[in-house]
């Protein structure tokens, strides 16, 4: 079931009654009801992983309470140890185990050798990634005394497997979501409108933005030799606005959900492709990701404050293992790598926290050198996106090989007008809305209510009108 | 809590109302006419009484046989049963299974990993022939959703009604050729696609299609199948589909993986290889599987070159039959 699909529509309305209306004034009961409607919805994808995931709750749980209760920072230790060595285990057995057989048989054969390779065919647990990195988070916290582990289990389980954000995240923290699970909620009618409207951007920015740049790009990178330089070009730019559409509009739709039951998740995005340089993306590009790297990779590295060779080994370490994070295979691990390395430059100079404000904050528009910026980062984030969407790296070398040939000079082959002028009136409108947490949040107290749902309207409208044949969300693959 | 449910009450009743207003049946696209060939594919079949050549699959094999051609060659009555991929392949084998008798022969040719068929067109064909209501799902909860989604389509074809008028207007076309061939009258009475013959091709689309090769659940169905047909006497056999040279190309891999699949998982015989039917890319009329008029005479040689000897097994069996055993029933021989 997806936030996009008919099915979704009836289970949603149903949830909220039940949440609102019928188990009313009840914790207790509301918990229950979201924690059954989760594992309804992540049922409905495959019930036999629900074993999994139940598994994985009961690990984190225990090894939380153990953690905190072990009378010996040894036998604390050995608790953490336990849990990080069994959940990274089962994502490394769905995920990763057929990567590794593959790449050692290949590795052999380098030398000569003929291996029997031994793989298996394994069904990636949707979510597994954002779960697992879920419960690694609350044992770790759990460890360094950030956080009490809670003696509930319901509203464990529920932090783990809460519907909006089960799936494709954002990868929440405990000391964010536990406390609002735990706490009492109202029912306020301007969050569950905000909610609403975020939901209806989220949906725009994945059914017309994400879906109709698939079209496009799937055709393209599907026969990369087929194409001049010039449309492999408009082939990864978008490519670069589905990836953003469909990510950032799931995550959109999912903040947008969780305010309906009266929760804020963290923020995922805020606007990447106004970023000025690359260090300012990852911190608006995926933002739960990243900020769990820092907090629990980088930082106990060493992070930046132990030397210059540390700073960068670690730098590396992170945006590989961001890479290798997203998939089993080479490509993902090289788009980790050229992000590192658009990186360095900043790190070494010093200057990777330069912009840490919005751009052109209380202007209309950015000045030429900050248009000049965004676009060279967009420049570079598209180039390693190529890296990201193509299946191996034979089919990147034909794409990048493509690119930088004369053939770049033709007028592209594939270059739909239409959808590059929506995008382009989606990018102003995202404009419009920068210094908000998304596009339309501003709306309510300055424009009047025949105003909004004339524009509600327009945009359901919308949806029903350019919609493009649905694709599965990019992300459920991680 | 009460203002936001009276809210969304009034913004749903106004946004529903004018969903029903937009959703008026302006025009609808010609396959949702095209499917209504079922009638005249199911009056041939009913019209002969003795063993039949059935040719079943998608619009492949639709607008791609000369089925008197074939009869000629065979001397079995042939008919064209195939329609649209989009049907589905359950809806495909489900009318099979209704539709066959013991001494039938049957072709099927689904085009590549034919998936599960659009309802929209499903409940299309069922509008033409009620009777076809029972090959494929149409349960409550699928029948909500349709009506649902429906209205949404309906906006879009009305859409795409007015704007096409609008282009018109402006610039008319000489000829709607999709229109003359997107109809029901497309057929002729063996249930060939004989409107698109003379009229000038689009060729095959310009970029190749992208088959994404896995796990085919389509075996699995077929075999199923196969089982009823066997049980009723009826031969059954497999063949790919026709399909543009481009798009092959850029599939081989794919295909190939499909083929040894097929050969080793389905139950009943593939009777060629997926090369057999790859024509260049000019001679498809509008599609990457709808051959022209002369890619289908080259097609309908190469189909009467693998069928001929499987025919005339048959007829020498029955004439064996017929020999020997005078008042025996009829016992049909297992085909593998």
């Amino acid at each position: 079931m997806v936030f996009n699909s008919f099915e979704f529509a009836l289970f949603l309305p149903i949830v909220f009654v039940l949440y609102w209306l019928v188990a009313k004034g009840s914790l207790l009961f509301q918990n229950l009801v979201l924690l059954a409607a989760s594992f309804v919805f992540y049922g409905m994808w495959d019930y036999r992983f629900l074993f999994l995931l139940f598994f994985s709750i009961l690990l984190d749980y225990t090894s939380g309470l153990q953690i905190h209760a072990a009378k010996t920072p040894r036998a604390k230790q050995w608790w953490l140890f336990a849990s990080i060595v069994i959940n990274l285990g089962f994502l490394f057995f769905f995920k990763y185990y057929n990567f590794f057989v593959d790449s050692f048989a290949d590795l052999l054969r380098t030398f000569g050798l003929q291996p029997h390779v031994w793989t298996l065919k394994i069904i990636l647990p949707v979510g597994i990634s954002f779960y697992t990195f879920h419960g690694l988070s609350y044992v770790i916290d759990i460890y360094r005394e950030k956080v009490t582990p809670t003696r509930n289990f319901n509203n464990y389980a529920l932090f783990v497997s809460f519907f909006p954000l089960l799936v494709a995240g954002p990868i929440e923290r405990a000391t964010h979501l536990l406390p609002q699970i735990e706490q009492p909620r109202r029912f306020e009618l301007s969050k569950a409108a905000d909610g609403l409207r975020q939901i209806l951007w989220g949906l725009l920015k994945k059914m017309v933005i994400a879906d109709g740049c698939a079209f496009y790009a799937n055709q393209i990178f599907d026969n990369p030799d087929a194409y001049s330089g010039s449309t492999l070009v408009v082939g990864a730019v978008l490519f670069a606005f589905q990836i953003y559409g469909d990510f950032s509009g799931y995550s959109d739709m999912a903040l947008g959900i969780a305010r309906l039951f009266g929760f804020e998740l963290l923020r995922n995005f805020a606007y990447p492709y106004f970023s000025r340089d690359i260090a300012e993306f990852w911190r608006r590009w995926h933002i739960s990701l990243s900020s769990w790297f820092k907090d629990y990779v980088y930082i106990p590295l060493g992070g930046s404050r132990e030397g210059r060779f540390k700073a960068i080994r670690n730098t590396f370490i992170i945006f590989l293992l961001s890479g290798f994070w997203h998939g089993a295979n080479w490509t993902f691990i090289l788009w980790g790598g050229i992000h590192a390395l658009y990186f360095l430059p900043l790190l070494l100079a010093n200057r990777n926290r330069k912009n840490m404000e919005i751009v052109a904050q209380g202007r209309r528009l950015p000045s030429v050198l900050e248009l000049w910026q965004m676009l060279r980062t967009f420049a570079l984030v598209t180039f390693a996106w190529i890296f990201f969407r193509v299946e191996n790296m034979t089919e990147a070398v034909v794409y990048i090989n493509g690119i930088f040939s004369f053939s770049i000079m033709e007028m592209p082959v594939i270059f739909p007008k239409g959808l590059l002028l929506l995008t382009t009136l989606f990018l102003l409108a995202e404009w419009q809305g920068r210094e908000h947490p998304y596009a339309l949040a501003n709306l309510e107290p300055r424009w009047p209510r025949p105003a909004r749902w004339a524009l509600y309207t327009v945009l359901l409208f919308c949806l029903i009108l350019l919609k493009s044949e649905q694709q599965q969300f990019i992300y459920f693959q991680f | 809590m009460k203002t936001f449910l009276i809210r969304l009450l009034i913004f749903g009743t106004l946004f529903t109302g004018l969903v029903l207003a937009s959703a008026y049946k302006l025009a609808q696209p010609g396959e949702m006419d095209y499917v209504g060939g079922i009638v005249i594919k199911h009056k041939r079949l009913n019209e002969i009484k003795g063993p039949r050549l059935i040719f079943a699959g998608g619009s492949n094999m639709a607008f791609g046989l000369d089925s008197k051609a074939v009869e000629e060659a065979t001397h079995m009555p042939v008919v064209n049963l195939a329609l649209h991929g989009g049907l589905g392949l359950d809806f495909i084998l489900e009318e099979l299974k209704d539709v066959v008798r013991a001494g039938d022969m049957v072709v099927l040719s689904p085009e590549y990993f034919l998936e599960e068929g659009r309802y929209e067109l499903d409940a299309a064909v069922a509008a033409f022939m009620p009777a076809s209501e029972k090959y494929f799902k149409h349960d409550f909860y699928t029948v909500f959703k349709y009506s649902v989604e429906s209205r949404f389509t309906q906006i879009g074809y009305n859409r795409d009604y007015l704007m096409a008028g609008w282009r018109k207007r402006n610039a008319p076309p000489e000829r709607d050729y999709a229109a003359e061939v997107y109809s029901h009258k497309a057929f002729n009475s063996y249930g060939d696609v004989v409107a698109h013959l003379d009229l000038p091709a689009y060729g095959a689309p310009k970029v190749p299609l992208k088959l994404h090769a896995g796990y085919w659940d389509g075996i699995p169905k077929i075999n199923a199948a196969s089982k009823v047909l066997e049980q009723r006497g009826v031969r059954f056999y497999f063949v790919f589909p026709a399909f543009c040279q481009s798009s092959y190309d850029n599939n081989i891999a794919a295909i190939s993986t499909l083929e040894v699949s097929l050969r080793k998982d389905l139950r009943i015989p593939v009777i060629c290889r997926p090369q057999d039917f790859v024509y260049p890319d000019t001679l498809y009329y509008d599609s990457y599987y709808h051959l022209t008029k002369t890619g289908r005479n080259l097609r309908t040689q190469q189909l009467i070159k693998i069928v001929q000897p499987l025919t005339a097994e048959l007829h020498a069996e029955k004439m064996l039959l017929t020999n020997t055993a005078t008042n025996r029933p009829h016992q049909p021989q297992p085909y593998r």
